[in-house]
């Protein structure tokens, strides 16, 4: 009776045993930003687009799009990006400043915690030749990927 | 619970199964006594503190149990604090939690044998505060990820639960029993903390999304007939 008992309760132990729960909700989101002409208010694609960091490391690769989701750091409360207009040989970047304030959002057991955004704010640095005419924070809590947050007129 | 765990607790759990049979099977035929239909026992579960320790926390559960022939009503209250450790987050839960039981001894003695193969209920309660030490946060591409040492606290916590017991108590020497259990358990209810959600419970282990839980052990109990 014990032996059967021992064998029943090692057999259970084991199979019962915490599956690895997957990972499956999404994590930090990032910025959705939005290209508009500057002159008819409407949607347009950049022909060929890099983000860069302050220090130059590609961001986001050479792409021709309306949009982008560019992600954020978890940790402090500005940062500064590089947004090159690229075409034929001709190179223009211009800096956008991005103020946050990050804050943990719990998840789930399996994922744990993500980064939310609060206080979002975007503005353009001046330089004597910006291709981008005005940059609009259209939210100020960046939390999921579904919603615009950033419309860029150029 | 990683595999080795497991497998430390399982082999403690046969060690002292080996010290039962040794003893038990000195049992010899006494003359047959007219027993008591009273009874108290109290016990301590060896399982848990054993468990825990291995786990780097600790459980300290004791039980009082009153009994009429077959029927059983049974008192269990634990303190707990049992660390967490998942690779996003870590945290540290302390508590405290009563179950109530009913039970029946569907075990035929002789004489004035009190062993016991008991089926029981119970319903749970805890209360528990958790303290999240450490989260990690990654950002989408390119940013590094972040783990930082944290000092979130939600306090006041409280849950309850349904189990349903099946246990196994042989006298090992006089008046002495030892028990092994399993348990299946079910998840009520419990508080809603604000970004954060009912991960472990004192009593109970590990919640999940199916709200069932399980849990084996064995512990010791002093039995006096009234």
């Amino acid at each position: 009776m014990i032996k059967k008992m021992l064998v029943i309760l090692a057999v259970i132990a084991i199979v019962s045993c915490e599956r690895n729960d997957l990972c499956i909700d999404p994590g930090t989101p990032g910025v959705v930003t939005v290209f508009y002409n500057g002159i008819s208010q409407q949607r347009q694609a950049v022909d060929s687009l890099v983000v860069l960091s302050r220090n130059g490391d590609t961001v986001i690769a050479p792409v021709r799009t309306d949009s982008l989701v560019i992600p954020l750091p978890v940790q402090g409360n500005e940062v500064k990006m590089i947004f090159q207009y690229q075409h034929g040989n001709l190179r223009n970047p211009d800096t956008i400043r991005f103020r946050f304030t990050p804050e943990l959002q719990f998840i789930s057991k399996a994922c744990g915690f993500k980064t939310v955004y609060t206080d979002f704010n975007a503005a353009l640095v001046p330089d004597n030749d910006n291709w981008i005419q005005s940059v609009q924070p259209v939210q100020t809590r960046i939390d999921n990927d579904s919603i615009k947050h950033l419309a860029i007129y150029y | 619970m990683t595999a080795s765990n497991i497998w430390r607790y399982i082999i403690s759990f046969v060690f002292l199964l080996a010290t039962v049979k040794t003893i038990a099977q000195q049992d010899t035929i006494s003359p047959v006594k007219k027993s008591r239909p009273y009874a108290i026992r109290i016990g301590y579960d060896i399982g848990k503190k054993i468990w825990s320790g291995i786990n780097r926390g600790n459980i300290d559960e004791i039980h009082l149990q009153f009994s009429r022939r077959k029927n059983i009503i049974g008192f269990y209250a634990g303190t707990e604090r049992m660390p967490y450790v998942h690779p996003e987050y870590q945290f540290v839960t302390k508590g405290r939690y009563i179950k109530i039981e009913y039970a029946y001894n569907f075990y035929e003695n002789w004489g004035d044998m009190h062993n016991a193969i008991t089926l029981g209920f119970r319903y749970g309660r805890a209360f528990f505060d958790y303290h999240i030490t450490s989260v990690s946060t990654a950002p989408q591409a390119f940013w590094p990820q972040r783990v930082m040492d944290t000092d979130i606290r939600y306090n006041n916590l409280n849950a309850h639960w349904l189990e349903t017991t099946a246990s196994v108590k042989t006298e090992i020497f006089h008046g002495f029993f030892l028990e092994l259990y399993v348990s299946g358990k079910y998840f009520l209810n419990g508080s809603h903390p604000a970004n954060f959600d009912i991960l472990y419970i004192p009593g109970f282990y590990r919640t999940n999304i199916s709200r069932f839980g399980f849990g084996l052990g064995y512990g010791i109990s002093y039995r006096i007939g009234l």
